[in-house]
């Protein structure tokens, strides 16, 4: 018994050494596409998605990948970190780290892992100081919070400065292609006696 | 009402058919099933079910009376309905229902019952029926715990009338199918060996254990001496006796567990001593089995946790011989002896109840059983349990316990508790120790009135003499009996008490059922006898408490798991008691419950089941919870910290949640128990290891709604040309950016800032850490 426990547990801790982390994914971002973008650097075993229930819903979403052995797994954060990767949208790039255990939902339980609770005497002074890092627990809960909408915020900014760089690119290309379908680039250049391919 | 035939199931579950019952139909060519296996699970007539509907939450519950396959093969089954209180609820108007309460269709018409696909059943539903008619074998504390829900009333589908009253039949179906059903096919000898043996190994413990709870309760004892000295006689002559009866008495501290039945008498005195010795130590003769009575009171301990299993067994024997009464007698006592630990009141109740009732209790000594063949009839089992009811309601005589067997005892709860004479194994001498600790319980009166040493078969025999609710207890202990004259004595003690309480008043098996005549009795006795026996009523009162906090201890650190169940028990019992509140300041371990799966074949997913629980208060969010823990852990430790049961979800971690407080959700059965569990946690601190005091709050609803916009991903919308192009196409595949491209220039900047955030969260989380630690230190 304890023994088939064991083993469940080492082959889950083996599955998550060959599991990806990847975040800051498009909602728009379906099993489908994962397997497909991943599926390029070896084979996907089990696509999950990280379900967001406690933060913002405009949260990048999470996924978790499981590749066939770690070394897949291993080479692709290697190249992640170094090459923006994209998948179903740009240009922010996703971001790929090794799984870790917490992060999966359904997980075997550790093997001897002994939980040992105690409900604190209100009149010993540990009870005022657990009753501090309850406390402080709440404030760090809010302060993560904060920081997380603070984070999307400071996305939210990058990514209306890109649309507005994009849309001035955009603008100077639809003018040059515009300048070139009316026929103003070559009066201008019959003008100036150039060449347009040397512009 | 009948559930939809059309199951969806991806694959034909596995199925077989199992002992046939015979043939019937026009043609013979319909066969009878008495059992079948469906999708792994084993179905036996009368067994409960839950019933798939289509479209509906919750499931039909009804219980199967008729299990046949057709000419056609088409597998059918009857079912017998089981109403949820919402689904009646029109008719219950103020009528209080428990929370896990169900009720049985009865008289006829529609809604009874349905004829059914077998195909339709989803699962097997564990419903405990709390009956107090005498008929129906109580459920044990670990049913009780068990049981997804419980039932005692029943619904009349055609006058739509709840009712508590059964006939010999229910809606068409006899009676005995409706209650428990009885366990009688445990064998005794099983019950004996495993008993033992388990026994020995938990004695061992729970004797240490109960050695340093003895130690202090000594002291209290001894301020009981008074009573000692008639103990003591009592004890010398309980000797006799246990050495004429050749019981081995040896075997009860081993088995501990069993010894509240096995040992009963003797641990019965030591053990019910030791729980009871600082409760009854005013009943004094606990000098001299101080150290017996420690032993006896670990045994106590012990024999509480194992009390359910050893009742159990106990019942079965009883029933065997006895027959069914006698076995719920003791499986109420068995139960009753927890509840009575709960209660301090109680508690003694429960001793003195276990000391009317005469069960033979057989002892298993270490190497062989030790028979305890005393009569620890079911008496002292209903005894203690309407005391229990008594005390721990206080207001209501319901005796929800001792009901089941009870029911007509409260009135004449000593004539009906009249133990039968069953033999119960090493377990009801136990059962009988925990009497003891009860010892201002009516039975120990009762035994007092008679004679002191109640345990002794002696005694018994007087006590069944005088009153039929006497049970006659044979200890045969022969290495025990030292352990047992200690706790005979304490018996004794308890008796003297008892006696004092009889004098004052002669009915005392009367008394015992009633808190209230307990407490006239106790009146009564101390007049009778005299002040001092106030005084040590009022000490072992006293005591009791601290005794029953030392019981919870031990639970504690014995198996928090039984505890628990013992703790349902008592919830069950009394509706108002809080019997699951663990000792502050004492460690205990979350262990993996042996619940079986949650009904799996509940898949709503999982936000949906949020979401509902949060519109209906249900839900709550746990911090503070080590990330590592699993969703079943959390679970465990609601359990063992509140006695409630959730369904908990660990939150995932991600890259930029909290590394250090893990996050779960934990969905409860009721709003009440998730605001108590809330309130319990704000206003108390339940520590978990790694100096992580648990935090709830209010759950927050997920939003269920997809988000489409994403910020970092450009749309241009007039996009028709070049970059336009390339955007669109790159949407469709995942690649890496090249660096000569605007594309990569844009991801330089997503990567910038992501650096920028890690950094901040890496900030944020080692600052919060360094915060928490910083109390931590004071904690050490």
């Amino acid at each position: 018994m304890g023994s088939a426990v064991e083993e469940e547990y080492a082959a889950f801790l083996e599955k998550v050494k060959r599991t990806l982390y990847v975040d800051n994914l498009s909602p728009l971002v379906t099993e489908a596409v994962i397997k497909a973008a991943f599926n390029q650097f070896g084979s996907v075993n089990s696509v999950n998605f990280i379900k967001n229930y406690l933060e913002p819903k405009n949260l990048p979403r999470a996924v978790l990948v499981e590749m066939e052995n770690p070394k897949q797994a291993r080479e692709i954060i290697a190249e992640m970190a170094n090459y923006p990767f994209m998948i179903s949208g740009m240009p922010r790039p996703v971001r790929a780290l090794a799984a870790k255990v917490e992060m999966f939902d359904e997980r075997p339980r550790e093997p001897g892992r002994r939980i040992e609770c105690v409900w604190l005497d209100p009149k010993k002074p540990e009870f005022e100081v657990a009753k501090k890092i309850k406390h402080l627990v709440k404030k760090h809960a809010a302060e993560a919070s904060v920081v997380l909408n603070h984070q999307l915020e400071e996305e939210e900014k990058l990514h209306n400065q890109q649309t507005e760089t994009l849309k001035a690119h955009y603008r100077k290309f639809e003018l040059i292609d515009g300048v070139y379908e009316d026929g103003t680039a070559k009066q201008l250049a019959r003008h100036y006696n150039v060449h347009i391919s040397d512009a | 009402m009948s559930p939809s035939p059309e199951v969806e199931r991806l694959k034909e579950p596995e199925f077989k058919w199992g002992k046939k019952r015979g043939v019937g139909g026009k043609k013979k060519d319909v066969q009878f099933y008495e059992s079948f296996t469906y999708d792994g699970v084993d179905y036996i007539l009368y067994d409960t079910v839950f019933m798939y509907i289509q479209d509906e939450l919750a499931p039909y519950i009804g219980k199967l009376v008729k299990i046949w396959e057709n000419a056609d093969k088409s597998k059918r089954i009857k079912v017998h309905w089981f109403f949820r209180p919402s689904e009646i609820s029109c008719y219950l108007k103020d009528v209080e229902v428990l929370e896990n309460e169900l009720f049985f269709a009865s008289g006829a018409g529609s809604g009874l019952a349905n004829l059914n696909h077998l195909e339709a059943i989803a699962g097997k539903c564990n419903v405990v029926c709390i009956s107090k008619d005498s008929r129906n074998p109580p459920p044990s504390s670990e049913e009780l715990q068990a049981a997804d829900y419980v039932f005692y009333r029943t619904f009349d589908v055609k006058s739509c009338t709840i009712s508590d009253q059964m006939d010999v039949s229910v809606g068409g179906l006899e009676v005995k199918f409706v209650f428990n059903r009885k366990d009688s096919d445990k064998t005794l000898d099983f019950h004996k060996l495993d008993s033992n043996v388990k026994n020995d190994e938990r004695n061992a413990v729970v004797s240490k254990e109960t050695l340093k709870h003895a130690g202090k309760n000594s002291p209290q004892q001894f301020k009981n001496v008074n009573p000692d000295e008639r103990c003591n006689r009592m004890l010398e002559k309980e000797h006799k006796v246990e050495k004429q009866g050749q019981h081995k008495l040896e075997s009860s501290p081993v088995t501990e567990k069993l010894s509240r039945s096995d040992s009963q008498p003797l641990r019965n005195c030591t053990g019910g001593d030791v729980n009871s010795s600082k409760a009854k130590e005013a009943i004094g003769t606990v000098e001299n089995r101080d150290t017996l009575g420690t032993k006896n009171g670990g045994c106590k301990v012990s024999c509480e946790k194992d009390k359910v299993q050893d009742r159990k067994s106990t019942v079965s024997q009883v029933q065997v011989e006895d027959g069914v009464k006698s076995a719920n007698k003791s499986s109420n006592l068995e139960d009753t002896p927890s509840k009575r630990k709960k209660f301090d009141g109680k508690v003694a109740a429960s001793n003195v109840k276990r000391t009317n009732g005469t069960q033979s209790a057989i002892i298993p000594g270490k190497d062989a059983a030790q028979l305890v063949t005393g009569a620890i009839s079911s008496h002292a089992k209903s005894h203690s349990e309407l005391v229990r009811s008594s005390v721990v309601s206080g207001k209501d005589l319901k005796l929800p316990e001792n009901s089941s067997s009870f029911e007509k005892r409260i009135a004449q709860n000593f004539s009906a508790c009249k133990e039968r004479p069953s033999t119960v194994k090493v377990d009801s001498p136990f059962e009988t120790a925990r009497p003891l600790k009860t010892n201002l319980s009516p039975n120990e009166m009762r035994k007092s009135g008679y004679e002191p040493d109640l345990e002794r078969p002696i005694q018994v025999e007087k006590l069944d003499k005088s009153t039929s609710g006497l049970k006659k207890r044979k200890l045969k202990t022969s290495a025990d009996l030292s352990k047992e004259n200690p706790n005979t004595r304490h018996d004794a003690g308890h008796d003297i008490m008892d006696t004092m309480l009889t004098k004052g008043s002669c009915p005392m098996e009367e008394s015992p059922t009633k808190k209230a005549k307990f407490d006239g009795i106790l009146e009564d006795c101390n007049n009778n006898t005299t002040k001092k026996l106030k005084k040590k009523i009022s000490a072992s009162e006293t005591k009791f408490s601290p005794t029953l906090v030392t019981l919870n201890e031990n639970k504690a650190k014995l198996r928090i798991d039984e505890a628990p169940s013992k703790e349902n028990h008592d919830k069950n019992m009394d509706i108002t008691s809080k019997g699951d509140e663990k000792e502050v300041g004492q460690k205990f371990e979350v262990t993996k419950r042996s619940i079986a799966e949650k009904s799996k074949w509940i898949k709503l997913p999982w936000e949906d089941r949020m979401k509902t629980a949060h519109d209906q208060g249900r839900l709550v969010l746990l911090q503070n919870l080590d990330p590592k823990y699993t969703s079943g852990e959390v679970e465990d430790i609601i359990w063992h910290a509140f006695k409630e049961t959730c369904t908990a979800k660990m939150v995932q971690l991600t890259a930029t949640s909290s590394p250090h407080s893990g996050q779960a959700f934990a969905i409860f059965k009721t709003m009440e128990a998730a605001e108590r569990v809330m309130q319990k946690l704000d206003d108390g601190c339940l520590m978990l290891p790694n100096h992580r005091p648990l935090v709830g709050c209010t759950g927050v609803s997920p939003e269920l709604e997809k988000q489409t916009t994403f910020a970092g991903h450009l749309a241009i919308d007039k996009a028709r040309h070049q970059i336009q192009r390339e955007l669109r196409e790159a949407v469709s595949t995942s690649h890496y950016s090249q660096n000569n491209t605007i594309e990569y220039e844009m991801a330089m900047s997503w990567c910038l800032l992501q650096a920028k955030s890690d950094k901040w969260w890496d900030k944020l989380y080692e600052r919060q850490k360094k915060e928490v630690n910083k109390l931590v230190v004071d904690l050490k």
